[in-house]
């Protein structure tokens, strides 16, 4: 586990936010199976070198989130149960994201909604050509 | 566990107020990183903490209480610059610092020498700075101390030290111990520090969590219609901190809810309206600079 | 808390110990380099306008041995009325006395002593001149104790700025130990102090085989040796006092203060133990000098005494004037002692 999760430190986004992504896109590939064991906050802030509180912070959202479970002296659990933690659900999560990121962009240079409802489709048919 | 406050603290040599009026708290089990350019305040204020400059106001309190001497026991401190006896060795420093802290781990301090390539025989002027400086943070670390205060313990490292140190920092604040320590280098900052303050002229200009900074501030740009186009209604705005405008491009730094006042920017005809995220060194450098000289606006009273 | 001060008393007793050891070794090359040298005939007599190996041959000698195993040896020139008696004791020192019944000169009576060397001239009154030199006297340990003190004087300055030490880019270590400043400075001086007492017993020890090593020491201790062996460690712990308060708030350049210290002291308790005539520049330097030299333990201790002791009161080589002196440094080296702490109390890292 420890080696799929990398944070960069110098990025603008928040790294308690890095983790989070990263674990629900590690749960959304299968990288993370169900019931399958988080590090430590101590181990995983010493993995990354980054600092335990921000480790901590990004495990309570999870467990908020319901990607992850904590039982008091055993440790973190990718949740085997739930709605949201469907390795289904949890890529719609991550792919929610990256289109917010790519909308904003798009918004930013001022196209018209249908221009861009135009493109968007263009490009879905070029990414997904055999499900046409 | 400790939790460090400071309040209105003053201190000036010679008529210059070195640090002024600076108010910190320090929660316990925090690693808290201070910035700030060269001569903010940072060395004195750790002075000041540390009894070892004479504060001309305000008051710095461990867990509510003032620095005694036995406060020191509690106490790990790595200087910004080698205080080590040039004609003792290694070995004799680790010695000295063994009979003056009863919760020192001489054998883990040895450890830590080992780890930074020191030989403890070697005597103290035979080192290079960065090996003084790996001196003084084994001996800090292996102190078993409550509150680490820690001046540029990374200076004159190599990068795989500095990375060493800063484990070796977030091993001490997993284990509950209070961390404050400045560095040049912001990255490092960045990585281990879950709290910041910035320190410009002896004054804290910007204070918080720095995950909480980067989700908050970003930069809001835009591109005006023409380079007169007023933009009144939208710069009041108290979340806005600054203004910089070159010919029609418009760059806001927004405090807080970077989508509304974009959407803001938008509607008041920007176009190619962006938000840009800040790490922290960007986060620092609008922190201490002035505004640009062509800014048209600027709105510094917003600043917290 | 002292590590450091100890590991720097520590060097400073070394080099102490290697110059003493040096000295001794001088003193062993001289007793066996030249053992042929040392002739147990008064070669440095002079008598009658002749010298002591004319003379020899002019008089009749007699060997014989005392009871107590002293070879003695006379050499008598009746003619001339003089005779020379040599009471060798070896190892255990000689004596030599001139019977003169006609001296050719007027002597005047003279006792001198130094060590355990005693000179004595004694005129009777018949004329006759009876001249001895005993080299076999119990010696005062005063002569010791003073040159112990030279000693911790000089280890009291090597050592005399142990806080503009501190100061000098150290204070972050020094001063974040869980201890009291006040304790922090008593607890440096105190072991300094111990350093100067252990070089002060280091000197008397390797006086002592100096001595040993020519001829056989006997002691005598009295109350005039005890003044010098009090005044003469209090007067250097004054010294380094002074020292201390003097650069305990500076930072460098304390080096100068040390070095310039001795040439200071002794030119201030030169121009106040003595007048240099009566121009108006020598008594002004005198009227100034004397009172700076109330205040210097440099001062209290006097190491020209020693040529000019009468018989009666034993020779101190060196040591103090007088009793009163000595409330008086414990006076000095408590105020000196206190003004360099709570000036080194108050500097800031």
């Amino acid at each position: 586990m420890p080696a799929v999760l990398t944070v960069d430190p110098r990025s603008g986004v928040p790294i308690y936010l890095q983790i989070i992504e990263q674990v629900k896109r590690s749960v959304a590939l299968g990288v993370l199976q169900a019931g399958e064991q988080l590090p430590t906050v101590k181990q995983l802030a010493l993995d990354l070198t980054v600092n335990p509180n921000t480790v901590a912070r990004a495990y309570r959202e999870l467990e908020r989130d319901e990607i992850i479970e904590t039982a008091p002296g055993r440790g973190s659990f990718v949740r085997s149960n739930g709605s949201a933690t469907s390795p289904k659900s949890a890529a719609v999560d991550v792919a929610r994201d990256a289109l917010d990121a790519a909308l904003r962009e798009v918004k930013s240079v001022g196209l018209s909604r249908a221009e861009v409802r135009d493109l968007i489709d263009a490009a879905v048919d070029r990414w997904f050509p055999e499900e046409r | 566990m400790s939790t460090i406050q400071i309040s209105h603290l003053r201190k000036a040599y010679g008529g210059s107020a070195a640090v002024d009026d600076l108010s910190l708290e320090i929660p316990a089990g925090s690693v808290f990183g201070l910035l700030g350019p060269n001569g903010a305040g940072k060395t004195t204020t750790f002075k000041c903490m540390l009894g070892l400059a004479r504060s001309d106001g305000g008051a710095i309190l461990y867990d509510g209480k003032p620095l005694v001497p036995a406060t020191f026991e509690r106490i790990a401190y790595v200087p910004e610059r080698s205080v080590l006896y040039d004609w003792m060795t290694v070995a004799e420093h680790v010695e000295m610092i063994r009979r003056a802290f009863a919760s020192f781990v001489p054998a883990r301090a040895l450890e830590l020498l080992a780890q930074f390539n020191v030989d403890p025989r070697k005597r103290a002027r035979a080192l290079s700075k960065g090996m003084r400086t790996a001196v003084m943070v084994a001996i800090a670390f292996a102190r078993n101390a409550d509150v680490l205060i820690l001046d540029e313990p990374t200076s004159g490292l190599d990068p795989v030290n500095q990375r060493h140190v800063l484990s070796l920092i977030i091993n001490e604040a997993a284990r509950g111990c209070s961390v404050v320590f400045s560095s040049h280098q912001i990255g490092q900052v960045e990585r281990a520090a879950e709290q910041i303050a910035i320190l410009d002229h002896g004054r804290c200009v910007l204070q918080g969590l720095v995950d909480d900074l980067k989700a908050d501030r970003k930069i809001v740009e835009g591109i005006l219609p023409d380079s007169s186009f007023s933009l009144n209604g939208i710069v009041s705005d108290p979340r806005i901190a600054r203004v910089d405008r070159v010919e029609r491009i418009v760059r806001l730094l927004v405090l807080r809810d970077a989508d509304d006042i974009a959407a803001k920017l938008s509607a008041a005809g920007a176009a190619g309206v962006r938000t840009v995220d800040l790490n922290l060194e960007d986060i620092f450098l609008y922190a201490v600079s002035p505004a640009d000289a062509t800014a048209d606006v600027v709105a510094a009273e917003n600043l917290p | 808390m002292t590590y450091v001060e100890w590991l720097r008393v520590g060097r400073c007793l070394k080099w102490t110990a290697i110059a003493l050891v040096a000295c001794v070794a001088l003193v062993l090359y001289a007793r066996f380099g030249f053992a042929n040298l040392i002739t147990h005939e008064p070669t440095y007599l002079e008598i009658h306008g002749m010298s002591f190996k004319q003379f020899e041959r002019t008089a009749q000698t007699t060997h014989s041995v005392l009871a107590d195993g002293t070879k003695r040896t006379v050499f008598s020139n009746v003619r001339q009325g003089v005779s020379v008696t040599v009471d060798d004791r070896g190892y255990w020192g000689q004596r030599v006395t001139v019977v003169d019944r006609d001296p050719t000169q007027t002597f005047r009576a003279r006792n001198f002593s130094f060590g355990d060397l005693n000179v004595r001239r004694t005129i009777l009154p018949n004329g006759t001149l009876i001249f001895s030199i005993d080299s076999s006297r119990p010696e005062h340990l005063a002569y010791y104790f003073a040159a112990a003190a030279f000693v911790a004087l000089i280890v009291a300055t090597v050592l005399g700025a142990p806080f503009a030490r501190e100061n000098e880019g150290h204070l972050e270590i020094a001063l974040t130990k869980p201890v009291r400043r006040e304790t922090l400075g008593l607890a440096t001086m105190a072991t300094d102090v111990a350093g100067m007492a252990a070089a002060f017993v280091l000197t008397i020890v390797f006086f002592t085989i100096g001595h040993t090593i020519f001829e056989a020491p006997r002691y005598v201790f009295d109350a005039g040796d005890a003044l010098v062996l009090a005044g003469g460690f209090l007067a250097a712990v004054g010294w380094y006092a002074l020292l201390c308060a003097a650069t305990a708030s500076m930072r460098r350049a304390y080096g100068v203060i040390l070095g310039l210290s001795w040439p200071v002291a002794a030119l201030i308790s030169i121009f106040a133990s003595s007048n240099f005539g009566a121009s108006p520049v020598a008594r002004v330097l005198h009227a100034i000098a004397t009172p700076i030299a109330w205040v210097l333990p440099f001062s209290y201790l006097h190491f020209d005494a020693a040529f000019d002791v009468s018989a009666e009161t034993h020779a101190a080589g060196a040591g103090l004037s007088s009793l009163q002196d000595l409330p008086i440094l414990l006076a000095l080296v408590l105020i000196y002692g206190a003004v360099a702490i709570v000036t080194w109390r108050r500097v800031e890292a």
